[in-house]
């Protein structure tokens, strides 16, 4: 705490280094938090520079949510004392001092507040109050909490914003102004264009097409909702989607950039409505698929057809039956209906065809499949999670996303033709070695080499990294290989040097994001850069006021900022979700709670275990509090008992003073209890317990329908449902208190406190005089 | 200061009543017999003498006479002994100003001034034991006063006050409660439209909680329109058994 001379987690500090007999280094043992000391005697690891701070160089203080101490804690405060120490959810963060006479008001709640000031004088900085947010454990009051440590503020669209939106309704319809028809390209009547999206899907920001065209070529088209028409450069709209820079999904809600006319109606490529696009359209040659031409431009576009994935697999595998479930072929007559359904299977796996070649050009340069693909998250009218895409094990998920990720790719190469110092692009650095150790120690385990030197190598050494008895092997590695990669971030090609554009994981040299402007602030400001391409093409005048270099700089950072904090909220709600849902069942209904689970790290005191069904991962610890270790039986149950570890390169090793040993080697499968460690100020966490070394065998029934993200799905349904439940409850209690205490109100007759005072008082005033002159 | 709980933890306050407990209220209909109607009401300790004069001439100023309805003249007095220190100044002070101007605005929403024009209706009203709800008590009495003087009101007016301690709306405040510092609503209400005639709140209170004391001011305002009806019927019965054969 010493060394950290009153800087917060955030600051921008200067550090002195200390001399090099004074570094420390990591300890490679498992605490509960980073509250706990760490134990004495633990050898840790390789000695890292270690220094001080010498100074601030810029404060970066928000919002943090606090909770007061509990009442036993308050007492040793001394009563009434007007200034408490307050603990902040985020660990990082010191307690921070509050003069507040509401301390016992507010036990039970979360609070926001600020930071004024850290004396040098003091060992905790001094705060104010600001607002409540909500009760610990409420639902709504904990994601109130993640959106307020993310520093994420979605108030509703404001009424100026809403007066700036197009109107659409049936009165008063939106139609396609006649001035636009003369401006953009009409491709209503030409193309046949269709999206495919998740089921249940609102904003549809792609839609496609193929067409042969006169002289035997291929036409792809890649079409974007044509988001900046409606959205003016500087507009309220504009701002407000600058701010907020993406759509954030939490685990059961999501909040939109865009005012949902837009993003769900007017922007949104609904099948069967004329709708404004920005198109790329390219020529390719219709064997080799080489790109000959192409295109960029405004047009209007009415997709045909609006399919969801399954849908679109089925037709593109010969299976014709899910032809009936297609809305708008329900309301066609025989002979079209053939006619147009023979379009649309040769569309889809034209697109496949084409898809699977530019892919292939991919792999050979190096592009890397990895877990962790951007996951979006579908609502139905119940706000329950309908669907999250996953990773994709359907083919035409690889088709739709290699067609958008050509579009960004040629996007990218346009504007930074036109505008080579004011383009907004995205970059992927290649990672540090340094970070590859653990995903290199692990895979030697099991017998692989992961050839990290470059993005195709480790492709290629993924790729034959496959464990024929245990599928799960393959999937941790990808996983590490993921965490050891940097970020992949937006930036001004007026900061970088051409050779650093590079996208390492797509294996491109210039990618840009130009196909979600619904949900992503980046692709709109990408369309504007476009537009001004086109005109400049043109030799008209841009009417686009584009970013200098300097400005679209600190956009980016103020993006790459909010990305971070939307995928930090996402992660924390979906935490949150686990924890509700683990919390209730405890040990009832044992099934629920027991899982099996595949060590893939070894501590000094634990391992790291990932459950597949459920996607946690957590710690176990092998060697407890008080000192003992689990040793288990030949059938596989476990107990504590005294005795010691002993921890090897790629396993432990647990002996108990009886004699028995254990050994729990990397990638070994065993049975864990899921239970939830409740904590008052903080998130509540996962912990894990290993009660059996044997893999956990669960009927096969289960087993056939396990993917991890549908557990997730029913995990929030569950946990969404009891809160409501509850809620429901405590509302009804509230009425019956209501009606008690009504029948208190007026002047109660009979017996009452109140009117025997009053007889008594009556008595007082008695004339006792003549009593006495008896 | 410490020690004085305006709420116990079982829910009692200072007198032994309940948060929406009224106090006593006993009142009388035609004690002065004089003026043209006079009321007498006890609430708890607060004790208000109400007399009423009209509809007559205008007196004083003629030019000051409305062509279309009658001239509400309030005056409120407190006696020299109805307070814990001897009051100087009976009337004419700041607060009796105000006081006569409320309950003049309070009395010419509910009296039917239409059907007297170019005339005058004085209310004069008199705490003589002050314990807290001065003003209602004016209120309540001033409607029996106007009652029995037979000048048409469009409904009772009932007036009760209401405070906000730890959480809870308490109905009816006394002297003690009032001078805690907590905040005072005090409310006239025409029952059986549920219309306000008057509104007015001392000191600082959060807007959640502003609906929780409305509801405790409104309903006890309406338990005591219950009782001023229960006296006027049982007055109006005893004058028809004095009158009647």
């Amino acid at each position: 705490m010493k060394a950290r001379n009153r800087s917060i987690h955030g600051d921008m500090v200067v550090v002195e280094l200390l001399p090099k007999n004074e570094w420390k280094g990591r300890t490679a043992a498992l605490c509960e938090n980073e509250n706990d000391d760490k134990t004495p005697g633990e050898s840790p690891s390789e000695p890292m520079p270690t220094g001080r701070v010498v100074g601030i160089l810029q404060k970066n203080w928000r919002d943090y949510v606090v909770t007061f101490p509990s009442k036993e804690e308050v007492q040793s405060q001394g009563k009434n004392a007007q200034k408490i120490l307050v603990t902040p959810w985020d660990y990082r963060i010191p307690k921070i001092r509050i003069s507040t006479q509401q301390a016992e008001a507010l036990q039970d709640f979360r609070v926001v507040v600020r930071i004024d000031s850290w004396e040098s004088t003091s060992v905790y900085p001094n705060g104010h109050f600001v607002r409540v947010l909500g009760r610990i454990r409420d639902l709504e009051g904990e994601i109130a909490t993640i959106l307020v440590e993310n520093s994420i503020s979605v108030a509703p669209f404001s009424e100026a914003q809403m007066c700036e939106m197009p109107v659409n309704t049936p009165e008063n319809p939106w139609k396609v102004n006649p001035k636009e028809e003369q401006e953009r390209i009409d491709l209503r009547k030409t193309h046949l264009v269709f999206s495919i999206d998740p089921k249940g899907c609102e904003d549809v920001d792609d839609a496609l097409s193929v067409r042969t065209l006169i002289n035997g070529s291929l036409e792809l088209g890649v079409h974007i909702a044509d988001v900046t028409h409606f959205v003016p450069a500087n507009s309220y709209t504009d701002i407000e989607a600058r701010t907020r820079a993406t759509t954030y999904y939490l685990a059961d809600r999501r909040y939109d950039m865009l005012p949902s006319i837009l993003s769900a109606d007017l922007c949104s490529l609904l099948g069967g409505v004329d709708r404004y696009a920005v198109s790329v359209l390219w020529e390719l040659d219709k064997n080799s698929f080489e790109i000959k031409k192409v295109w960029y431009g405004r047009t209007i576009i009415q997709s045909a057809y609006k399919l969801y994935y399954e849908a679109a697999q089925d037709l593109l595998d010969g299976n014709f039956c899910v032809i009936d479930e297609i809305p708008e072929f329900k309301e066609m007559d025989e002979k079209s209906r053939q006619a147009k359904q023979d379009e649309l299977v040769w569309a889809i796996g034209k697109l496949t065809d084409i898809a699977r070649h530019v892919r292939a050009k991919r792999d050979s340069c190096g592009a890397l499949e990895l877990e962790g693909v951007e996951v979006r998250v579908q609502l139905d009218d119940k706000k329950n999670i309908h669907d999250l895409i996953p990773k994709q094990p359907l083919e035409v998920h690889e088709t739709v996303a290699e067609c958008m990720i050509l579009a960004n790719h040629w996007v990218a190469k346009k504007i930074w033709e036109n505008f080579p110092h004011q383009a907004l692009l995205r970059q992927h650095p290649p990672p540090h070695q340094e970070f590859f150790s653990e995903l290199r120690e692990c895979a030697k385990a099991k017998g692989f080499s992961m050839d990290t030197r470059s993005n195709k190598t480790l492709a290629d050494s993924l790729d034959h990294a496959n464990d024929p008895k245990d599928p799960l092997v393959n999937r941790i590695l990808r996983s590490m290989a993921t965490q050891a990669m940097s970020n992949a971030l937006y930036f001004s090609t007026g900061s970088y040097a051409e050779d650093e554009f590079r996208h390492y994981g797509l294996a491109l040299d210039k990618y840009t994001h130009f196909t979600s402007p619904i949900r992503r602030y980046a692709d709109v400001v990408v369309h504007r850069l476009l537009m001004a391409a086109i005109s400049k093409d043109n030799k008209t005048e841009i009417k686009e006021n584009l970013f200098s270099s300097k400005d679209l700089e600190e956009l980016c950072r103020h993006i790459n900022n909010r990305n971070r904090a939307a995928q930090h909220a996402q992660k924390q709600s979906t935490e949150l979700f686990q924890c509700m849902y683990f919390k209730d069942k405890d040990l009832e209904i044992e099934e629920r709670c027991i899982a099996d689970g595949v060590i893939y790290s070894i501590r000094t005191n634990g391992v790291l275990v990932f459950i597949p069904r459920f996607g946690i991962k957590g710690a176990a610890y092998l060697k407890n509090k008080d000192g003992l270790v689990i040793s288990c039986y030949q059938d596989g149950c476990s107990e504590w008992k005294p005795g010691s570890l002993q921890r090897f390169q790629n396993k432990i090793t647990s002996t108990t003073a009886g004699g028995e040993s254990i050994t729990f080697s990397l990638f070994d499968h065993v049975t864990v209890r899921i239970s939830v460690q409740a904590s008052r100020c903080h998130a509540d966490t996962i912990r894990l317990e290993i009660i059996s070394n044997k893999p956990y065998k669960i009927s096969e029934t289960e087993l056939s329908q396990q993917n991890s993200l549908l557990m997730k799905n029913e995990l929030v349904k569950e946990v969404t449902r009891s809160v409501e439940e509850a809620q429901l409850a405590q509302e009804e209690a509230k009425v019956k208190i209501i009606q008690e205490e009504y029948q208190e109100y007026c002047q109660t007759k009979g017996t009452s406190l109140y009117t025997l005072l009053e007889e008594i008082r009556d008595l007082a005033l008695l004339d006792l005089s003549s009593s006495y002159a008896m | 200061m410490a020690g004085l709980e305006l709420l116990s933890d079982q829910g009692y306050r200072v007198d032994g009543r309940r948060a929406g407990e009224l106090r006593k209220i006993q009142a009388r209909m035609g004690v002065f017999a004089q003026a043209d109607g006079s009321a007498y009401i006890e609430q708890g300790n607060t004790k208000a003498l109400a007399v009423v004069y009209g509809p007559h001439e205008m007196r004083g100023s003629r030019s000051r006479a409305l062509p279309d309805r009658a001239l509400v003249n309030c005056q409120y007095s407190m006696a020299t002994f109805s307070t814990g220190e001897r009051k100087r100044r009976p009337h004419g002070d700041r607060k009796a100003c105000e006081m006569g101007l409320q309950l003049r605005q309070t009395f010419e929403a509910a009296i039917l001034t239409q059907l007297y024009p170019r005339s005058q209706i004085d209310i004069y009203v008199q705490v003589l034991q002050a314990d807290g709800g001065n003003y209602a008590a004016c209120v309540n009495a001033a409607t029996l006063a106007v009652l029995d003087a037979g000048i048409p009101m469009r409904d009772f007016v009932c007036a009760c006050s209401a405070g906000f301690v730890d959480g809870t709306a308490l109905a009816d405040l006394s002297h003690v409660e009032e001078a805690a510092g907590g905040p005072q609503v005090a409310l006239a209400l025409l029952p059986a439209s549920g219309q306000l005639a008057l509104l007015e709140m001392d000191a600082r209170l959060h807007e959640d909680h502003l609906q929780q004391v409305l509801e405790a001011a409104s309903q006890a305002a309406r338990d005591v329109h219950a009782l001023l009806d229960r006296v006027v019927r049982q007055h109006v019965r005893e004058a028809a058994l004095l009158l009647g054969d």
